[in-house]
């Protein structure tokens, strides 16, 4: 993977924002290939969830952590860091809301994971009610939710952890609403996905709760094929359920380490770059990278349905206009050649 | 009262220097005692009023309630 005549690492973290629109990973694991070019440009990416879980498709590169929305937010802040490389053992929350034979799928994506890739799984807890999610748009149009039980999700979670589980992977079963139009736009490539804003709040309690790896998967009954089927939403359309790139990210997921520092382990203050789209720049981690002086890509390329620019909040940013150029640009850092030589720009 | 997950939209008229510890002090001033603002995000910018002002940021999250 390296040699002794590359540049060392230059961890970078790559935001795309869950549940705002973006043309380039408001889908279903669609920034996956931007995440594979900047993670080779700079030899280490840490990234959320929504950038990667592409359903039934995932991939495994050492040179990507696999950091779930709030802890990414405390590692950005200094409150955590991350240990990687190590081995988690996953276990599975499911929503005691998700009926047979929906539930019993997701019992055997998780026997498929031990069988086939080896992955250790385990222990399986259903929660003791059913968690009852709900789904609601802000009034910028980014989409967000709620739960009816959240005490639920966190004894489960307990439960788990209290079981030998290392990582949680949640499945809540999420409202069926095939015909909607919000959903039919989604599934043309346009709009916001209705259903990550929740599945957000989902992974962000349970990891501010527990303090470890985690990540979501909503379970949903199958939808009719639809011709018009955007590539970038095929993903969640291959397989009955959403869960395998959840247990695949969670199982070589770092470990957040709060407090004590020890070798080995990755710091903000290692933090050489930030990657987000150039309108969804408002949020903690990368308000948190800026306004310590990390150098900003802003990709232009990446539209969503905010307009929260560098411009706007005052930030200094190094313009991209695609994820190929912001990898370029990282590339630059990690080699340290100036980014405004007249050669890059 | 059990625990809950909350909308909250808020504006935040900002001052010079860095907006991250003035939107954190917003949130925690709107919440209040026994919750926290579990996501957040500027959602909007709006156009200063007055030259070499800052324009007011609408902050919308979603705010978790423990039990009490």
């Amino acid at each position: 993977m390296s040699g002794p005549w590359d540049s060392p690492p230059l961890p970078t973290l790559m935001v795309v924002p869950t549940g705002v629109g973006c043309r380039v990973g408001g889908y279903a694991g669609d920034a996956l290939p931007a995440a594979r070019l900047l993670a080779a440009a700079s030899g280490c990416l840490i990234t959320h969830p929504n950038v990667l879980n592409a359903a039934a498709l995932y991939w495994s590169d050492p040179r990507i952590h696999y950091v779930e929305g709030w802890a990414l937010n405390r590692f950005a802040c200094g409150d955590l860091a991350l240990a990687p490389g190590r081995r988690q053992r996953v276990g599975l929350v499911l929503d005691q809301g998700i009926e047979e034979p929906l539930l019993l799928r997701h019992r055997q994506v998780a026997e498929a994971c031990s069988a086939s890739l080896g992955l250790s799984i385990g222990p399986v807890v259903i929660t003791d009610e059913p968690l009852g999610v709900g789904l609601a748009w802000g009034g910028s149009g980014a989409s967000w939710g709620t739960l009816q039980a959240p005490a639920a999700l966190l004894r489960a979670g307990e439960k788990v952890l209290a079981g030998g589980g290392t990582a949680i992977a949640v499945v809540a079963r999420f409202p069926d609403d095939p015909d909607s139009g919000a959903l039919e736009a989604y599934r043309h490539g346009e709009g916001v996905d209705g259903l990550a804003g929740a599945e957000a709040v989902i992974s962000h309690l349970l990891s501010r709760h527990l303090g470890v790896p985690c990540a979501h998967a909503p379970a949903l009954a199958p939808l009719p094929p639809d011709p018009l089927l955007d590539p970038r939403a095929a993903a969640e359309e291959l397989g009955h359920t959403f869960l395998p790139c959840v247990l695949v990210g969670l199982s070589r997921a770092p470990d957040l380490v709060g407090g004590a520092s020890r070798p080995g382990l990755l710091h903000r203050d290692q933090l050489g770059a930030v990657v987000a789209p150039a309108g969804a720049l408002g949020g903690e981690a990368v308000l948190a990278c800026a306004e310590r002086g990390v150098p900003l890509i802003a990709v232009s390329g990446n539209p969503c349905v905010l307009k929260v620019d560098g411009a706007a909040l005052g930030l200094a940013v190094v313009e991209a206009s695609s994820y190929a150029e912001a990898a370029g640009l990282v590339l630059a850092l990690r080699e340290g050649v100036a980014l405004q030589t007249p050669a890059l720009r | 009262m059990n625990p809950s997950l909350e909308p909250l939209e808020l504006e935040v008229q900002p001052e010079g220097g860095p907006l991250l510890p003035q939107v954190r002090r917003a949130l925690a001033a709107r919440v209040g005692p026994g919750g926290e603002a579990l996501r957040w995000a500027i959602t909007r910018v709006a156009p200063p009023t007055t030259p070499g002002s800052r324009g007011s940021l609408t902050v919308e999250a979603v705010v978790w309630r423990r039990s009490l």
